[in-house]
């Protein structure tokens, strides 16, 4: 071997060990392997260096068009038409062929002429290739046929005819329809996430239809659902699938490989991929799929080998397809393009498909047919509830639910099982950092992560009685095997327990959390005495468990015994100071705030001398801190505290980051209370700022800082731009949520009190009811809104005149609000709403009732406006 | 069922498999003109996609070329090597042709509306990656043939294992390796420097 080869050995060697490695220990690794080889070590770290960063083999490959395969050899000649000697011929005496449309599984299909005297038609003709012709299948394909001519439906393409060439070939004769695929029709046409929904729910009822004449589809897909110029979906090749899988099955047994059946992998359900029984659930179950299409532009699955029967058994069997929502944020070079199809931003789109329609496609995509939809009318009918607003019948997978409280509380926006995985590991990486581990250590803490791993990558898919594998299964079956496999080792079985515990609880599993970190507990007794670093790492653990579970009192118990063993180790650490953060905030739930501020600053403390006056950390603290001034009612220490946090989060990722844009928000509300309007407008824009660059113009939260823009206007008095500011926030809630969303009747009924300052009372009244009407439907009885906007409706109509109509509203308002002392302000309003009205309809004596319910200072101002 | 085409390239794929030289210079033109022909059929369907995707075309190119013939995984791999490489060329050569539109200032060229904004790797980017890989080759034909496998046939990890009878294990190390090489390489012509 020369030296140069030799080189490259050793090199490529080392560098596949240290890419093997995690980051942080690569360098250590390199250097050891390296030994006095300088010019190794250097060009490893170079190589080494920056090896995250994108790569063109990450990339897909470019897809290809028609120019990229010109062949040199062929130019000009379009296959669809040149040498096939077919084209001008005459099938069955009476269809002649004039060109190829299309080429699929079963055969080509052609454009042709129906010409027998008595009716002149363009039909499309399907010739079923070579080797499926026979006697039987014909026979098949007629009794279809029959089936089929029981009812037309109009967006079914007909079958007229089946017979066979003087060849023996069967041919299928059909309705021709000029029509693009449907997923193109969309795109072309940017048709926006409601008109594919509207376009959607003809292709169910046609499918449907189907159904109730027992013909089964078996092959829905794009291609089969063409879209006609008038906007009309016409499903193709209904019963052509049955007969030709019977005709297969019959020549070709026994039928092995799926790629030899006449369904599309990337489309076909579970049981068709797996060769089980198929039923109309099969159908409903493409339609998921195709709808999954439809909203993201993506298909669920794309396996790096899609033509392997193996890889399409394993997804059909085992993998959960991810959620519209989520893939429609997937970073895949098409995310752009696919929102912009849909007419908006990928965050806007994943917005619009979270919740309900990723419900109605996971519902729809269930591996097991009975768990789906029972009916695709069903399938239809959530659509149609979802497009008039009405709550949809599906339901996310209970996993589904987990993960998403999960998320919500920690505005992560990563994959469910990278979650679980991540803060599975991130658990134990945290236990093993805390404790300095050496060698040994480290080796135990790689039994730990590897386990995980291992439970967590390879659920089974048989057990739990047929439901899809969750999440919280996987930690179920791998806390049941920390028994046998690690009994005789209490650490790791500690760590293990430490880590499933974290991650129940970070699911919203509290109890079962509880019980594994009870016993993470009680096998860290049995090994250290106190006061150890870990019985205070697991004791926190616990406490926050009890405090996400809104059990304070047991949390605080926790958490302060957790706080004073850190404190006789005298440690030092982030996991001391986590405990200290948590602890405050189990004193803040508790209404403490002195004792939360105090804790606060220790954990401020810790984290500086541990990572310097900086971190991130650091300026998370300063928040908290702020917020807790905030609470105190200390509005000079809130305001620097939020200042000093907007420095360091501009220290730490510059101008634009969401915290700061939050942390203005709430800079904003200090000066709010102090009464400081200019200022908290001006913070509030600088926050706006922030959200519209990083959140886009649709954003919920760029709403609801024009929403408090608008606020803060009208408290100047500044009416006219607050009108401005509110009809802002709602062109952009109109795009972020449901229109019947609360926080829409809120704006309009802000918006109607400036309309009232205005004295614009006509446009008051409309604002007024557009608000009561969302109000009414999104709102429980009785809900404090609901008083607000009949206090505000009851305002404008005084103004109108019309007294009967403002007495009904005001004293609808007045029941609502009499009895809740929280709301003793509005009532206060209500009130001398309610005597400004008795005074303009001449009322003198009840005026003066109500006038005598207000407190002397308040007689006078409210009948100003 | 086999035809007559797929049986000719079972046997060619055996050939190369026993070593015949001939038998390979006679698969590659067939496999390449096989994935030109399949994808301008693709492309031509009225109703099919206005785009391909190269690994899905290979493997229809297998199933057409071979189709459910019983054949060995090292004919197998010999089949997916030939396909590869004959992508890498349309790939090389389509990115030939875009950096020349490119470069040459054509005033014609159309507003991009069916070009995705570069999800993929860019003309550049291939022809760079094109001649990383070529060096690679020299050094490590293995390395090469795992770039090869997974990337220009789409064939996973335990497939391009199985296609080079080695271990998954080899093929992600391999691959990881290569990852890194090829960039530096890719970043060193970019930047005119030495090796």
């Amino acid at each position: 071997m020369t030296e140069r080869a030799d080189r490259w050995r050793r090199l490529k060697e080392i560098l596949a060990d240290v890419l093997e490695t995690p980051p942080a220990r690569r360098a250590a690794l390199i250097a050891q392997r390296c030994g006095d080889d300088h010019a190794l070590r250097a060009e490893l770290e170079a190589l080494v260096d920056g090896e995250e960063a994108s790569h063109i083999l990450d990339k897909p490959l470019p897809f290809l068009a028609g120019e990229d395969v010109a062949s040199p050899l062929s130019d000009g000649e379009s296959d669809s038409t040149g040498g096939d000697p077919l084209i001008g011929t005459n099938v069955g005496g009476r269809y002649r062929l004039e060109r190829s449309i299309g080429q699929g599984g079963m055969g080509r299909v052609y454009e042709a002429v129906q010409d027998d005297g008595e009716l002149t038609r363009k039909v499309a003709v399907k010739l079923i290739r070579k080797g499926l012709g026979s006697e039987q299948l014909i026979q098949r394909f007629r009794r279809e046929r029959q089936a089929l001519a029981v009812q037309t439906h109009p967006n079914i393409a007909r079958l007229y005819d089946v017979g066979a060439t003087e060849d023996g070939l069967p041919y299928l004769v059909m309705e021709r329809i000029d029509g693009v695929p449907i997923d193109r029709y969309c795109d072309e046409r940017a048709l926006t996430v409601k008109q594919r929904l509207a376009l959607f729910r003809k292709v169910c009822a046609a499918v449907s239809s189907a159904h109730r004449n027992l013909i089964i589809h078996r092959d829905l897909k794009p291609s089969n659902i063409l879209v006609t110029a008038e906007g009309e979906p016409k499903l193709l090749d209904f019963g052509v699938a049955k007969p030709l899988e019977q005709a297969l099955a019959g020549e070709q047994e026994p039928l092995t490989t799926p790629a030899a059946r006449f369904f599309t992998p990337e489309y076909a359900s579970p049981e068709q991929v797996l060769g089980q029984p198929v039923t109309t659930a099969a159908d409903i179950y493409s339609l998921g799929v195709l709808l999954h299409g439809l909203l993201t532009g993506r298909l669920p699955f794309r396996p790096e080998k899609p033509s392997s029967p193996l890889v399409w058994e394993r997804i059909a069997a085992k993998t959960q397809p991810d959620k519209p929502s989520a893939v429609a944020l997937r970073d895949d070079g098409q995310r752009e393009r696919a929102a912009k199809n849909r007419g908006v931003s990928p965050q806007k789109l994943s917005r619009t498909l979270r919740g309900e329609l990723d419900n109605i496609v996971s519902m729809a995509m269930r591996k097991e047919p009975e768990r789906r939809y029972g009916a695709v009318e069903q399938l239809g009918e959530d659509i149609d509830r979802y497009l008039r607003g009405l709550p949809v019948t599906a339901q996310a997978d209970t996993w589904g639910y987990r993960v998403r409280k999960f998320i919500g509380r920690n505005r992560a926006s990563v994959g469910a099982a990278a979650i679980v995985l991540l803060s599975l590991i991130g658990a134990v990486i945290g236990v093993s950092r805390q404790a300095r581990r050496a060698q040994a250590e480290a080796e135990k803490a790689r039994t730990v992560v590897d386990f995980l791993k291992e439970m967590v990558a390879s659920p089974n898919p048989y057990q739990g009685e047929g439901k899809d594998v969750t999440v919280a299964e996987t930690l179920d079956q791998a806390a049941a095997t920390i028994e046998p496999r690690f009994g005789d080792k209490p650490e790791i079985a500690a760590e293990l327990r430490t880590a499933i515990g974290v991650t129940y609880y970070s699911l919203g599993l509290y109890d079962a959390a509880k019980t594994q970190l009870t016993q993470a507990l009680d096998l860290l007794t049995a090994i250290h005495d106190p006061p150890h670093v870990e019985l205070a790492a697991a004791l926190r653990e616990l406490g926050v468990t009890h405090q996400y579970q809104g059990d304070y009192e047991q949390a605080a118990d926790f958490l302060g015994r957790s706080v004073a063993m850190f404190d006789a180790l005298g440690a030092e650490g982030p996991s001391y100071a986590n405990a200290l953060n948590e602890y405050a905030m189990v004193w803040e739930e508790r209404g403490d705030h002195e004792a939360a501020g105090r804790y606060y600053a220790r954990a401020r403390d810790v984290f500086r001398r541990v990572y310097g006056p900086d971190h991130e950390d650091v300026a998370a603290l300063t928040g908290n801190l702020a917020v807790n001034a905030h609470y105190r009612g200390d509005l000079d220490q809130a305001e620097s505290l939020y200042r000093e946090t907007l420095d360091l989060l501009q220290k730490r990722y510059g101008e634009n980051h969401l915290d700061r844009a939050t942390t203005f928000g709430n800079l904003a509300q200090v000066l709010v209370e102090r009464n400081d309007l200019e200022t908290a407008e001006s913070l509030l824009r600088q926050s706006l700022a922030i959200k519209r660059e990083l959140l886009g113009d649709g954003h919920a939260a760029v709403g609801l800082d024009y929403h408090n823009l608008g606020g803060v206007s009208y408290m100047r008095k500044a009416f006219e731009p607050a009108v401005d500011y509110f009809d802002q926030a709602l062109a952009v809630y109109g795009q972020a949520y449901p229109e019947d969303h609360p926080r829409i009747g809120q704006t309009h009924m802000f918006k109607g009190n400036a309309y009232i300052a205005l004295q614009r009372h006509q446009e008051a009244e409309s604002s007024m009811r557009r608000a009561m009407a969302i109000f009414e439907k999104s709102l429980p009885a009785g809900h404090h809104l609901i008083a607000f906007c009949q206090d505000g409706l009851g305002a404008s109509l005084i103004g109108l005149g019309r007294y009967q109509e403002a007495e009904t509203a005001l004293l609808a308002g007045f029941a609502a609000l009499q009895d809740d002392p929280a709301l003793k302000r509005k009532f206060q309003t209500n009130i001398s709403n309610l005597a400004r009205l008795y005074e303009a309809w001449a009322r003198s004596e009840e005026a003066a009732k109500y006038r005598a319910m207000l407190p002397p200072e308040e007689t006078a101002a409210p009948s100003q406006q | 069922m086999a035809d007559a085409g797929q049986t000719r390239v079972a046997d060619l794929l055996k050939a190369v498999t026993r070593g015949s030289a001939g038998a390979s210079d006679e698969l590659l033109p067939l496999v390449y003109e096989e994935l030109r022909v399949l994808a301008r059929r693709w492309l031509d369907r009225e109703s099919g996609p206005l785009t391909l995707q190269p690994t899905a075309l290979v493997h229809e190119a297998y199933l057409r070329l071979i189709g459910d013939q019983e054949i060995h995984w090292d004919d197998r791999g010999h089949f997916f090597g030939a396909a590869a490489t004959a992508m890498r060329r349309i790939l090389v050569e389509r990115a030939r042709r875009k950096r020349r539109v490119k470069h040459g200032g054509d005033l014609q060229q159309r507003p991009m509306l069916e070009e995705p904004e570069s999800p993929d790797a860019s003309a550049t980017d291939m022809i760079a990656l094109d001649e990383a890989l070529t060096k690679l080759e020299s050094k490590d034909p293995r390395m090469c043939q795992v770039v090869m496998l997974r990337y220009f046939a789409g064939l996973s990890v335990a497939d391009a294992a199985s296609a080079l009878q080695v271990s998954p294990k080899t093929v992600k190390r391999e691959w990881s390796v290569a990852r890194v090489m090829l960039r530096h390489w890719m970043s060193a012509t970019e930047e005119g420097s030495r090796d």
